[in-house]
């Protein structure tokens, strides 16, 4: 995956540093169009698994404590980014609120703000992915099961999911998959929210 | 093409839109089986064009090209931070909504 990441993204560079003539027409277009086909397929994946659909119904609140509070530690982080860093909070907590989906918080905040925070957002997200595939296992082992679940973010249903059931006991998966889910639901709502603060 | 510039212009919605949309064909419409099988394909076809459409806005702006050593260490701050920010929200929610400390799934 991460392979195919860098590959795609260096190529694109590439492309766009060397056309002669504007392609932004296209790549908006493409960006539109890939990303209702995505969600589609996406939400299809999510529509199936009436397994996971019907355990929020009986597991009832205990499975919202990870969504929740990873929300909430997000976007006290985020704050603490923009103090730090002296950039707009509004700027923070969107690039925070993609939870590690990097491809729609990216695509999203390009196309509703700028380029430039569009790729903060897109960097940010991956190396969200990547800090939470390589820490998952320690999580687990020295401070909670919860707290891997929510360091994964929207990746918890998919990428992070396999990690995260080898890393702790199998029953951990349904939790994990719904906060993948909720979270992964949120990151068109939020972003866009944060975007406007 | 107007279609099409109302789709980009209102693209938010209809994100939201799509993906329930979907889900709500797979709960209650039947999915083909050869469409649950090449679903994960789609999405790496899809998320292949999009890097792509991104790259290629990346490198045709040039101050972004400029700023990116700058960027990537805004990213990593804000990855970082809310990280933490998570670990610890989460391990008192915990803490105070349920009895088990360590998170009931340790064994």
């Amino acid at each position: 995956m991460i392979v195919i990441i860098v590959a795609c993204l260096a190529g694109g560079i590439l492309i766009g540093k060397l056309a002669v003539f504007s392609l932004s027409n296209i790549t908006n277009l493409i960006i539109t169009l890939g990303l209702f086909v995505l969600l589609f397929s996406v939400g299809i994946d999510l529509g199936c698994n009436k397994k996971a659909l019907r355990n929020i119904r009986e597991d009832g609140i205990k499975l919202f404590i990870v969504p929740v509070a990873t929300v909430l530690g997000t976007g006290f982080g985020s704050s603490l980014a923009s103090i730090l860093l002296r950039m707009p909070l509004n700027e923070t907590l969107a690039v925070g609120a993609g939870f590690g989906w990097y491809s729609l918080s990216g695509v999203l905040i390009t196309q509703m703000h700028s380029v430039e925070l569009g790729t903060v957002a897109f960097l940010s997200n991956v190396i969200r992915e990547v800090i939470a595939l390589i820490s998952i296992p320690l999580i687990s082992r020295y401070i909670g099961s919860f707290e891997a679940v929510g360091v994964a973010g929207a990746t918890a249903m998919d990428t992070a999911l396999p990690v995260i059931v080898k890393s702790n006991s199998p029953d951990i998966a349904i939790y994990s998959f719904i906060s993948g889910f909720l979270l992964t639901l949120l990151v068109p709502v939020l972003v866009p929210l944060a975007l406007g603060l | 093409m107007k279609i099409l510039g109302f789709l980009i212009d209102n693209s938010v919605y209809f994100y939201v839109a799509f993906m329930l949309a979907g889900a709500l064909v797979g709960y209650f419409g039947r999915v083909p089986n050869f469409i649950k099988r090449h679903n994960g394909r789609v999405q790496t076809l899809c998320l292949i064009l999009l890097l792509l459409a991104i790259g290629i806005e990346i490198g045709s702006n040039e101050e972004v090209l400029k700023a990116l050593g700058n960027l990537g260490y805004k990213a990593a701050a804000v990855s970082f931070l809310s990280v933490l920010g998570t670990i610890f929200c989460i391990n008192i929610f915990v803490r105070f909504l349920t009895k088990d400390k360590k998170g009931m799934m340790n064994h």
